[in-house]
């Protein structure tokens, strides 16, 4: 009897409840962390913050934090396989002599999905002043548009200065549509009617063929580019000056669209990855995850994600896309989570998936590879690749990472073209 | 009792533990982690899959799910878990209520009968891989979008776990009798509110449910 009275407890168990697995998924820590991966280059580039790479230019761009003896700006050119040159064509951004003595620097890059520009998002140390308007809202040209064509970039423009950007941000993504005709800014400042607070906001300026502001209502009658390179340059050079004259007269040369002071963004940094999806809808990194903003749904005009309510830290969500398939990524700062989720003509809908990478740190937004069926992720010294299946889902599969030296990898960015990944360190291995 | 007797019943014991050779009634608990498809759909925001709750003028949110008589959400479980050749002996959809209007508020949960999903929202049952118009917004028509009849009401007073009894609906879809196409659920009288913690955002596995089965 008292050996009966042993096995009691077991036969309590029954009924038994068995827990199930669902939209979190536990990525295996990874298998393999190799120093080389055949389709990844790692290009030497110290204190990199952001990326940009550009198929149709055959050039990468990293952006660095400011430092000694570091350009702004990396241009490396790639070769016709897709190996990014040992040396890098130096960038140094634009200041006005009012602003020499403080650091400024690119927040963001974004190459025109056609045509050979390059856009720059700049920011400047804050001012160390107690009282009064810091002196860089009335300097700082935060957009600046390059022409990539020649042996050196040219600047074309520079523009958006004055009270309507905000200054001193780490933190902000330009982005163009598909189309190239319309650039997202972030950081911008509005108000709400009546009031005398400024509100976090981010920026729409349309864009004419040519991949400047678009001037008027509508572009130039003929909008074709002349075959002739002369006539083109010409044609830009034309452009470029009217909105020159825009700027000498104080305007934003073209009309921005600028979000609704109601809306969900709490503060800046704003603009956080854009993923444009039609005319009205894109999808933005806001202050705590993912903002569906439909400007053409006054009633709705945003929809709010904030998924890590056990993780309240803001600004720490980075957003993109998949190439091709309606997901979008976005990786939690300073966790190890990164998440995927489904949209519908920009709508987010369904369920999303939680990944959880014990071994990464994340410190980048995901790049998406798409001939490779992975996400790449920048870690502390590391490069996460978790794998996707077809509908871009995360899979509990073991996986290969890379071991690079970069305490924070932020400067990413993959060539759909070459199939390969590009990754700033700090030093080659 | 000798050691080798004892080593049978622990044999014994080991095979009622075994999943994969259910003697007596089990009880397995899914959560919305294991959910793929939900949604809180609102007619003032057609569009949205996730018009979850209205925080201010033209921002939706998805931190808590408000339900007024102007939204509906959806929720269905997978059934994939429970072993063939099982009888469901009861099936319980658990709610984590935070804030409810004043009073006995009534909650309606009705099965879906059409497919829905990517794009669901108001209009729309799904807008991929074809835009598919729910028969009546909102998943609203009897017979059509949803059952003629609710499955359940409950009685929400206030905040607290909602316990509701869904154990005819699990069964006719583990049987295959229905189509699964989960539950919706409704508020159907003007002027009340009922708030729940969010599955995907601070609600984050408290909504449950829960199936007890038995071989048949």
């Amino acid at each position: 009897m008292k050996k009966w009275f042993r096995l009691f407890p077991l036969l309590l168990l029954a009924p038994l409840v068995f827990p199930a697995r669902g939209g979190e998924l536990e990525v295996p820590e990874a298998a393999d962390v190799v120093v080389n991966l055949e389709f990844v280059q790692q290009v030497l580039a110290p204190g990199s913050r952001c990326a940009a790479l550009s198929d149709q230019a055959h050039m990468l761009a990293i952006g660095h934090r400011p430092g000694k003896d570091v350009p702004h700006v990396s241009l490396f050119r790639l070769d016709a396989e897709g190996t990014a040159a040992d040396k890098a064509i130096p960038l140094k951004l634009p200041r006005s002599e009012v602003l020499k003595e403080r650091a400024n620097f690119p927040v963001s890059l974004a190459f025109h999905p056609q045509l050979p520009l390059l856009y720059v998002w700049q920011d400047i140390e804050p001012a160390k002043m107690a009282t009064g308007e810091d002196p860089a809202v009335k300097e700082l040209d935060h957009l600046l548009i390059y022409n990539i064509e020649g042996q050196v970039p040219e600047l074309l423009l520079a523009l958006a200065r004055g009270p309507e950007f905000a200054l001193g941000q780490t933190a902000g993504s330009l982005a163009l549509d598909r189309a190239g005709r319309r650039l997202f800014l972030p950081n911008v400042c509005t108000k709400a009617p009546g009031a005398a607070a400024i509100t976090p906001a981010v920026g729409v300026l349309p864009l004419d063929f040519l991949g400047l502001p678009l001037l008027g209502e509508k572009g130039p009658a003929e909008e074709k580019l002349p075959a002739d390179p002369r006539k083109a340059t010409a044609l830009r050079d034309t452009r470029v000056g009217e909105c020159k004259t825009a700027l000498q007269a104080g305007k934003l040369p073209g009309k921005m669209l600028v979000s609704d002071a109601a809306s969900p963004l709490s503060g800046f940094p704003t603009g956080l990855g854009f993923v444009p999806v039609s005319d009205d809808v894109v999808i933005m990194g806001g202050t705590y995850g993912p903002v569906v903003w439909d400007e053409g749904n006054r009633r709705a005009r945003f929809n709010h994600f904030f998924l890590h309510a056990n993780y309240g830290a803001p600004y720490v969500d980075r957003l993109s896309a998949h190439p091709t398939l309606p997901v979008v990524y976005f990786s939690v700062l300073r966790t190890h989570w990164i998440y995927r989720m489904e949209h519908a003509d920009g709508y987010l809908t369904l369920v999303p998936q939680q990944a959880t990478l014990a071994d990464t740190t994340m410190q980048s937004a995901p790049v998406v590879l798409t001939k490779r069926h992975l996400v790449a992720v920048g870690g502390v010294n590391r490069v996460g690749l978790p794998r996707i299946d077809a509908t871009g889902a995360f899979k509990a599969e073991a996986r290969t990472d890379l071991s690079v030296h970069n305490p924070a990898v932020e400067a990413l960015a993959y060539s759909e073209k070459f199939d390969r990944l590009y990754v700033a360190v700090e030093k080659l291995p | 009792m000798t050691q080798p007797r004892h080593l049978l019943w622990a044999a014994c014991v080991l095979a009622v533990l075994l999943p994969g050779a259910p003697l007596v009634a089990k009880t397995i608990l899914l959560t919305d982690a294991d959910c793929e498809r939900m949604a809180a759909i609102c007619a003032d925001a057609p569009r949205l899959s996730w018009a979850a709750m209205l925080s201010t003028t033209g921002v939706y949110d998805v931190t808590y799910v408000e339900m007024t008589n102007t939204r509906a959400f959806l929720i269905c479980f997978p059934l994939d878990k429970i072993p063939k050749g099982q009888r469901i002996t009861k099936a319980e959809l658990m709610l984590p209520v935070t804030l409810a209007s004043a009073g006995e508020q009534k909650l309606h949960v009705r099965r879906l009968l059409a497919a829905w999903g990517p794009g669901v929202c108001h209009q729309y049952r799904m807008t991929r891989p074809n835009k598919v118009e729910w028969k009546q917004p909102g998943a609203r028509a009897a017979s059509a979008d949803r059952a003629p009849k609710d499955s359940a009401v409950a009685k929400v007073n206030g905040a607290g776990e909602q316990v509701i009894n869904l154990t005819e609906d699990v069964e006719l879809w583990y049987t295959g009798a229905g189509a699964n196409h989960g539950w919706a659920l409704t508020i159907e009288d003007p002027d009340v509110l009922v708030r729940l913690a969010s599955p995907i955002s601070v609600g984050k596995g408290q909504w449950k449910l829960r199936i007890t089965y038995e071989p048949e």
